[in-house]
């Protein structure tokens, strides 16, 4: 039997509108929490976003159900989240400090209604940390890091995400994980 | 072994690939080397908090920024309930004209409506629409809920909704012709027919 979500793709590829809609709420969340981790602020998460499906919508007569949907899609939002980010390092300016700056957001500093006031400042004080050194993990390694770890995906998904050998996305999840280490150790946080 | 060694298989080993005589050796070495056991505790508490990093919030309204960019027919919420389920709504379009035609029909007394190119050459008294003897209407008429009392004449149609005529003397005297519309039953027609001209159209 067909998933829902094949169905929804069979019927976004004819042109349905609906189905096409449904696909944007099945995706849209996970399209922007990797903007989100990748770029490091809310406005161009938002915008990674969108220029994804704009170009699902283009290309989704392209797409070979073959492959997995989830593959497809992270590919598209990854390759433009690395477009990016390199062109962020080729514009080297001073707004690479704000943007930075940006991707901490008061709503992760709001208190949690199940913790003590001192377990509050302490975990986001933690993340803070995390995100900050996620923020600054060089691309070839945060889309690896980001991939493997906030979408939990495996080994071989990641590789064929990025078009890689799975080999190389280990050596790149090592070093990755080795440069979260030192930045956390450097923060006392491990 | 040498702790450089250790540190690779550390991390095969918490990509879950490392199994029989290497895992036995890693093993063997943390036994003996606080450093590399350390290191080992250091990286897995690394990807616990990197792991457990909470999602932000999507923004309430990203479904309809995204679909702000997507070139599409736009559809109201009503056109996309209706292809989604054609049955509900076609039942839905029917008992809201009957709910409608209920109402109008329970309405004590409706109010006479004149109008049409023609209307300006005759005389309404109550709910009753005069053409006077010796006049002539250069036009359209059409009356609404009354009745319209034909004496001189009509060069134009005469369309009556829920109306009648009297025509005093002939009916020649109206030259376009009359035409009657009994309201409810046309309009729940024309309402039904455009609705599945609706799904026609897609
Ligand atoms: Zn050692």
């Amino acid at each position: 039997m067909e998933s829902t979500e094949v169905k929804i793709i069979k019927l976004a590829k004819k042109g349905n509108h609906q189905a096409f809609s449904d696909l944007v709420d099945l995706y849209k969340s996970k399209i922007y929490h990797l903007g989100y981790r990748m770029l490091g602020n809310k406005q161009e998460a938002e915008d990674i976003t969108q220029e994804t499906f704009l170009r699902v919508y283009k290309s989704i007569h392209k797409y070979d159900a073959k492959f997995k949907f989830s593959t497809w899609i992270f590919r598209i939002g990854t390759n433009l989240c690395i477009d990016r980010l390199r062109k962020r390092k080729n514009a080297f300016s001073l707004d690479a400090e704000t943007i930075e700056g940006e991707g901490i957001d008061g709503y992760d500093i709001l208190p949690s209604l199940d913790d003590s006031p001192d377990q509050q400042l302490i975990i986001s004080e933690t993340q803070r940390h995390v995100r900050e050194a996620i923020d600054k993990l060089p691309e070839k390694y945060k889309s690896v890091v980001v991939l493997r770890y906030l979408h939990d995906l495996s080994l071989q998904e990641v590789g064929d995400i990025l078009n890689m050998p799975v080999t190389t996305v280990k050596t790149r999840v090592h070093r990755g994980r080795e440069y979260l280490r030192k930045k956390l150790e450097h923060g006392n946080l491990i | 072994m040498n702790c450089k060694q250790v540190n690779s298989l550390l991390h095969e080993y918490l990509d879950g690939d490392l199994t029989g005589v290497k895992l036995h050796q890693l093993s063997h070495h943390l036994n003996t080397c606080s450093n590399c056991k350390e290191n080992l505790t250091q990286l897995e508490k690394t990807e616990a908090l990197t792991r457990s990093l909470p999602k932000s919030p999507v923004p309430d309204d990203l479904t309809d920024k995204i679909m702000d960019v997507i070139p599409m027919k736009r559809e109201t919420r009503w056109m996309r309930w209706a292809k989604q389920y054609p049955a509900l709504a076609a039942a839905a379009v029917f008992v809201i004209i009957m709910m409608g035609s209920l109402f109008a029909m329970n309405e004590p007394e409706s109010n006479l409506i004149v109008s049409g190119s023609g209307m300006e050459y005759v005389v309404i008294k109550d709910n009753q629409v005069i053409v006077p003897e010796g006049q002539t209407v250069n036009g359209d008429l059409v009356v609404e809920n009354g009745e319209i009392i034909v004496e001189g004449t009509v060069n134009g149609k005469v369309t009556l909704i829920d109306s009648e005529i009297n025509l005093l003397a002939s009916a020649e005297k109206v030259a376009g012709g009359v035409t009657h519309i009994d309201q409810t039953l046309d309009w729940i027609w024309y309402k039904i027919s455009g609705f599945f001209d609706f799904f026609k159209s897609e």
